[in-house]
């Protein structure tokens, strides 16, 4: 999908709800895939992901093709949402499926998440190279770590990193570079 | 390890693709089934009217304070000025009219002119002996002299005729400098003790 029929999608999708599943399926495993790299843990993961769709559903009709894409856009809200759960010792579940249902909000066709989840663990295990750097890049400053997972993790270019963190690319090659040699004083 | 071979580690790094089919599917409907489109409806529409309904709303208070209430205040100081007794004998001793009404800074000023007359500039002379003195001036017309009309202040909170004033030369208000007019007191026949009053 070109930048054109993205902006025509976001667009109808402030409306329009299979505009929004349309958009919705082209970034779940985009944003999943980022909060796991991120924090190398499954159930946090939906948790945050939850979130992320959930905020990006309420402020849609807000986002405006201005000063970021909405790729950025939605990476900052789970960048965000990371942060959070990173600071707070208990992540605030507002948005777990079981408390989305409880609102009100009802899912068409049930799962079993446990044996989704216990799957998934299994395969995560496999990735014991990721795991023990993944392991390093958490014990580093939060903007060391969203730079790094950004850049090598995501394969954002500079440009869309300064945009999903509101930074400029000057800052980022900076955080970059001192991020990394951070990275190896821990190695 | 070296800046350059982490960077390189970094870069080959295998990273985890896992999916979650289920709950991705599960977090779908469940956004799609929330309320959220039916809302943004209603708040579109609530975007729209808000400012039309400020802008009538605006319309409606502007049109209020600068056309409906200067015609009620109009009618008013029309009605105080026909209701006034003594009003009512000038109308009917010199065949005048009320032929406009202005307001400024709060009073109302009438015009009393013969009503053909009004706006063509020129007075009449008085063809009968004037009937009395005007009220609250002593007697200082004689037959023949010229008397073209008259302004009246009205008050609109005392609901009353205060002050008159005579003109000379019968024009449009508007045209009028009302600063020269030589205003006097106006004494309606309400306030003559009960002795002075007409018996009938």
């Amino acid at each position: 999908m070109d930048l054109s029929e993205e902006k025509e999608l976001v667009r109808q999708a402030q409306k329009d709800p299979d505009a929004f599943a349309e958009l919705y399926d082209q970034y779940y495993p985009k944003i999943f895939g980022y909060v796991l790299r991120r924090t190398a843990n499954l159930e946090a993961a939906q948790d945050i992901t939850s979130e992320t769709f959930l905020k990006a559903l309420r402020k849609l009709w807000q986002f405006r093709w201005r000063n970021i894409s909405f790729s950025s856009w939605l990476y900052k809200i789970a960048a965000n949402e990371i942060s959070q759960y990173f600071r707070k010792a208990e992540y605030k579940k507002s948005v777990s499926l079981e408390e989305l249902q409880e609102q009100g909000f009802e899912p068409i066709s049930p799962y079993d998440p446990e044996s989704e989840l216990i799957e998934a663990q299994e395969k995560l295990k496999q990735y014991q190279d990721f795991l023990e750097i993944q392991g390093k890049i958490v014990r580093l400053p939060a903007k060391y770590q969203e730079v790094i997972t950004l850049r090598f993790f995501e394969q954002k270019q500079i440009k869309e990193i300064a945009e999903i963190l509101g930074e400029k690319e000057g800052t980022i090659k900076s955080l970059l570079h001192r991020a990394v040699e951070k990275l190896r004083e821990a190695d | 390890m070296k800046h350059e071979k982490l960077i390189q580690k970094l870069e080959n790094l295998e990273t985890p693709e896992i999916e979650l089919p289920g709950h991705k599917q599960a977090l779908k409907m469940t956004l799609l089934g929330s309320g959220h489109f039916r809302e943004r409806t209603i708040m579109d529409w609530a975007k729209i009217l808000a400012p039309v309904s400020a802008a009538v709303v605006l319309i409606a208070v502007v049109g209020f304070f600068n056309v409906i209430q200067p015609q009620l205040h109009i009618a008013q100081a029309k009605g105080i000025a026909l209701n006034d007794p003594q009003v009512q004998e000038l109308i009917e001793d010199y065949e005048l009219a009320i032929t406009e009404v202005k307001l400024r800074d709060g009073e109302a000023f009438v015009l009393l002119a013969p009503e053909l007359e009004a706006n063509s500039g020129r007075g009449i002379f008085s063809e009968s002996e004037p009937l009395g003195p005007i009220p609250g001036e002593a007697g200082n017309t004689s037959p023949g002299e010229l008397v073209p009309g008259y302004i009246l202040k009205v008050d609109l909170l005392e609901k009353k005729v205060s002050e008159f004033g005579e003109i000379d030369e019968v024009i449009a208000l508007k045209d009028m400098n009302i600063e020269d007019i030589d205003f006097a007191k106006f004494e309606s026949s309400e306030g003559a003790a009960p002795d002075e009053a007409d018996p009938e």
